[in-house]
C-alpha cells in the first residue's frame, strides 16, 4: 500500500442507517411500477428509433464514407475503357463489405452488449435481433439500391440487371453470416465474417478476372436459390437464438 | 441470481429483484456518494436519488462493464448535480472512537484534502482510491480516454500528495 493510499484509508466510512436502505428500496419500487405502466410502453416506431439509437455512430460513418468511395471509384471506371470492365466486379464484391461493416456492430451480440439492450428495453432477445437486422438489411439494401443506380445510368445497363450482381454476393454473404452466428464462437466470429467476405471477394474476382462468362439467366437463378437459402437460415437463426443466448 | 437475471427480471416489473439488486450495491453506491460528500445524511439521499434515476433512465443503459460501473455514472452525475446547485457542504463530525486529536486532524485534513480537488479530479480518487476500479475501468464511467483518465489520477494524486505533506509539515 503506498503512503497516499495509507493516508487516505484512514477517512473511516460511516454504517448507513437501515432505515435509509428501507426507504430507498420502497421509492424504488415505487418508481418502477410507474415505469413499468401501460403509459410508457413504447410504440414500435420508437422501439426502431430506440434500437436505432444503439447503433453506434461510427458505423453509419463507415457505410457513407463506403458509399461515396465506391461511388467515386465507379465514376473513375466509366472514364477509362480498362477499368470499365471492371464496375460489375466492383459492385459484386461491393455488397459483402457493406455486410461486413454492419458485422462489427452485429458482434455486440456475442459479448453480451445486446443483450443488456434488450434487458434495458423491455423487449425480448428476438425482437431486438429482428429489428437490429431489419435496420442493417434496410440501410445495405438502401446503399446497394444507390450504387446499382449510379452503375446502371453510368454503363447504360438495366438497373435490375445490375442491381442482381449485388444481391447475388449479398444473398451468399448474408447466408454466411446466419450459419456463423449460429455455429461460431464469441472470439471467431468477426474473424470468421472477415475470411468469408475475403473469399467470396476473391470468387467474384476470379470469375471476373478469367472472363467467365455469366448469362443473366445464371444470375436470376443464383439470385432465386440465394434468396430462398437466406430466408432458411433466418428461419433457422431465430430458432436457434434461445440456444446461442445460453452460450452467452 | 446474477445481475443479468435480476435484470431480466425487475423488467419485467418484479419488485423482489429489484430489492436483491438495490441491497447488493447499496453500500458500494453510498460509500461513492459519502467519499464525494463526507456527509452520511447527504450521502444517504444522493444514493437514493442513484437508484431512482437508475430505474427512470433504464431505457437508456448502456453497459459499461460491470452494472456497479453503471450505477457509478448515474451516481457520478446525481453528485455533480448537487454540487452545481449547492457549494455546501456540512461534513459529519468525527465518530466518537476517533476522538483521538491527531487521528481526528488527520481524518479532517484527508477530507479537506479530498474536497478541496474539483469534481472530476476526486471523481478519479474516489473511484480508484476508495472504489478499487481500474484505469480502464475510470476512463469508461468518465466518459474519457485512458490517457485523459490517467491524466487526471496522476494530477489528482499528486495535487493530495503536496497538500497532505503540508499539513504533515
Amino acid at each position: 500500500m503506498t503512503d497516499l493510499s495509507r493516508k487516505l484509508a484512514q477517512n473511516p466510512l460511516p454504517q448507513y442507517d437501515l432505515s435509509a436502505l428501507q426507504h430507498t428500496v420502497n421509492a424504488a419500487k415505487q418508481a418502477l411500477e410507474l415505469t413499468a405502466s401501460p403509459q410508457h410502453t413504447s410504440s414500435a416506431g420508437q422501439f426502431f428509433l430506440a434500437q436505432m439509437r444503439f447503433i453506434s455512430k461510427q458505423m453509419w460513418a463507415l457505410q457513407g464514407v463506403f458509399l461515396l468511395c465506391t461511388v467515386l471509384l465507379i465514376t473513375f471506371f466509366t472514364h477509362s475503357t480498362f477499368w470499365a470492365k471492371q464496375i460489375f466486379p466492383l459492385l459484386a464484391i461491393a455488397a459483402p463489405l457493406l455486410i461486413l461493416i454492419n458485422i462489427t456492430d452485429f458482434a455486440r451480440f456475442y459479448s453480451g452488449g445486446m443483450l443488456e439492450i434488450e434487458m434495458a428495453t423491455r423487449f425480448s432477445l428476438q425482437k431486438v435481433a429482428a429489428a437490429k437486422l431489419l435496420i442493417f438489411g434496410c440501410s445495405d439494401a438502401l446503399l446497394l439500391l444507390i450504387l446499382a443506380a449510379f452503375s446502371a445510368a453510368s454503363t447504360q445497363t438495366g438497373l435490375f440487371s445490375t442491381l442482381l450482381v449485388c444481391l447475388v454476393p449479398f444473398n451468399c454473404m448474408c447466408c454466411g453470416c446466419m450459419i456463423l452466428l449460429q455455429k461460431c464462437t464469441v472470439a471467431h466470429f468477426t474473424n470468421a465474417a472477415v475470411c468469408l467476405a475475403a473469399a467470396l471477394g476473391g470468387a467474384v474476382f476470379l470469375l471476373y478476372t478469367n472472363d467467365i462468362l455469366i448469362a443473366s439467366a445464371v444470375w436470376y437463378g443464383a439470385f432465386f436459390i440465394t434468396s430462398i437459402a437466406l430466408y432458411r437460415q433466418i428461419f433457422l437463426f431465430f430458432k436457434t437464438l434461445p440456444y446461442v443466448i445460453e452460450r452467452i | 441470481m446474477d445481475d443479468t437475471q435480476c435484470l431480466a427480471q425487475i423488467k419485467s416489473g418484479d419488485g423482489n429483484a429489484l430489492e436483491t439488486l438495490i441491497k447488493s450495491y447499496y453500500q458500494s453506491v453510498f460509500a461513492y456518494c459519502y467519499r464525494h460528500t463526507a456527509n452520511k445524511d447527504l450521502a444517504q439521499d444522493l444514493t437514493q436519488d442513484t437508484f431512482l434515476k437508475m430505474i427512470k433512465s433504464i431505457d437508456k443503459y448502456t453497459h459499461y462493464g460491470t452494472f456497479q460501473n453503471y450505477l457509478y455514472v448515474i451516481a457520478g452525475n446525481v453528485c455533480k448535480d448537487y454540487f452545481k446547485k449547492s457549494k455546501l457542504i456540512y461534513m459529519d463530525n468525527l465518530p466518537e472512537q476517533e476522538a483521538n486529536f491527531i487521528a481526528a486532524e488527520d481524518i479532517l485534513a484527508v477530507r479537506d484534502a479530498i474536497a478541496a480537488l474539483p469534481f472530476c479530479e476526486r471523481n478519479v480518487i474516489v473511484l480508484r482510491y476508495y472504489q478499487d476500479c481500474t484505469v480502464p475501468e475510470i476512463a469508461k464511467i468518465t466518459n474519457t480516454t485512458l490517457a485523459l483518465a490517467k491524466y487526471r489520477l496522476r494530477t489528482a494524486t499528486a495535487k493530495l500528495r503536496t497538500r497532505l505533506e503540508d499539513f504533515n509539515d
